[in-house]
């Protein structure tokens, strides 16, 4: 019994491992933080679980960075705190609908490789940086063709909120420079 | 037993001619010039600037040895390269969820060299193109078509010229321009066909 359960440990372990992808940021000195706030009011799903960035002067395979989503007055802040510089956009948000439990549908927004309108900047400094806020409205377009949607801006938190928020959230590797970004204020 | 065996490689022969079927033509430089009157030979090329890095044979999926086996690597496929069509003028390319935009007159394209491309002899319009930035789901950009070309009545080979497409940081193309550099395309026609083929001149333009 104990080596059935070993065996079914070993392989969860190892499923999990290959679902991992990306390395560890150890060194967060040429690295900035990255934030963007979307409100799902009008989109398919009421929770963000998740979403990502992607900096489009590295190879597709090491460009996808996994952002932070976390519930912000009535909206969802996505982040992430080791950006590198170059050319970033916000990449994809995955919103899932919930009351208590969750469904089974994750909706994938995904803002495409190409184009600099929404949600990207060309990150040329080390520091905190605010890709804007989003309304996101889902469009249904029949039975036979998929579901699209698209983004307007909107009013989203104000810049010291979202700092105070990530001091608080974001952990210690970058809160000297969050602290220094809301000292400016 | 063994005729059940034979009728499922059947199938999966099948299946791989219909899929093999959808994918692009890589083979970008005909052997010979048309012997018929109805066909004529598009020299050109492409260039996106600043070139784009890829990342491919990143796609780890179970299947993904067996698809390598079966159609090619997506190096051979997709490598520096634009897909795209060269489909007479007026041709409407209908896509529904049956079909691939990938289906029918495709081509993938090298990037920086030239194509030597046998078409129907007609007005031929350049189909908007992709370049693959790797080959995990679909991870690609679109780069804009509409380009007509006249064609010739009847030389052998036509110069179209070299689509330019200009693009910024984050991927968009921001200008388009077709480049003559007929006397290189020429001198590499008369290489590939002999002293003596038909080149004439007809320059990618704006379709309406």
């Amino acid at each position: 019994m104990n080596l059935l359960r070993s065996f079914f440990l070993f392989l969860g372990l190892t499923i999990l491992s290959a679902c991992s992808t990306g390395q560890e940021i150890t060194d967060f000195s040429d690295r900035s933080v990255g934030y963007v706030w979307v409100n799902l009011d009008d989109a398919r799903g009421n929770k963000v679980v998740g979403g990502s960035f992607r900096n489009l002067q590295r190879p597709a395979n090491q460009s996808f960075f996994s952002a932070g989503a976390r519930k912000l007055g009535d909206g969802y802040l996505l982040y992430h705190i080791g950006l590198p510089m170059g050319p970033t956009k916000l990449s994809t948000v995955d919103s899932m609908f919930c009351v208590g439990l969750c469904g089974n549908t994750i909706n994938v927004y995904d803002f495409g490789a190409q184009g600099g309108d929404v949600a990207a900047m060309n990150i040329r400094s080390r520091g905190v940086h605010d890709f804007g806020s989003y309304a996101i409205i889902s469009q249904s377009n029949g039975l036979f063709r998929p579901g699209s949607f698209e983004v307007r801006r909107t009013r989203g938190p104000s810049r010291r909120q979202v700092l105070e928020f990530l001091l608080e959230d974001a952990g210690d590797d970058q809160r000297a420079l969050i602290q220094a970004a809301l000292n400016r204020l | 037993m063994a005729f059940a065996r034979t009728l499922r490689m059947a199938a999966a022969a099948a299946i791989c001619a219909a899929l093999a079927a959808c994918l692009p033509k890589t083979d970008t430089v005909a052997d010979n010039v048309p012997r018929g009157a109805d066909k004529v030979i598009l020299v050109g090329s492409f260039e996106i600037t600043p070139s784009i890095p890829q990342s491919l044979n990143n796609n780890k999926r179970v299947a993904a040895p067996l698809e390598r086996a079966l159609f090619g690597s997506p190096e051979e496929l997709v490598g520096n390269r634009l897909v795209t069509g060269f489909l007479p003028y007026g041709t409407r390319v209908t896509k529904t969820i049956y079909s691939s935009p990938l289906k029918g007159t495709t081509h993938s394209v090298p990037l920086d060299d030239l194509f030597f491309i046998e078409v129907d002899r007609s007005a031929i319009e350049l189909q908007p193109g992709q370049y693959f930035l790797s080959d995990v789901g679909v991870d690609a950009i679109r780069l804009p078509g509409g380009f007509v070309t006249a064609t010739h009545p009847t030389a052998q080979v036509v110069y179209v010229g070299t689509v330019r497409y200009q693009r910024d940081d984050f991927y968009a193309i921001t200008d388009v321009r077709v480049i003559d550099r007929y006397s290189q395309a020429a001198a590499q026609a008369r290489r590939l066909y002999g002293p003596n083929v038909t080149i004439a001149k007809s320059l990618w333009r704006r379709g309406r």
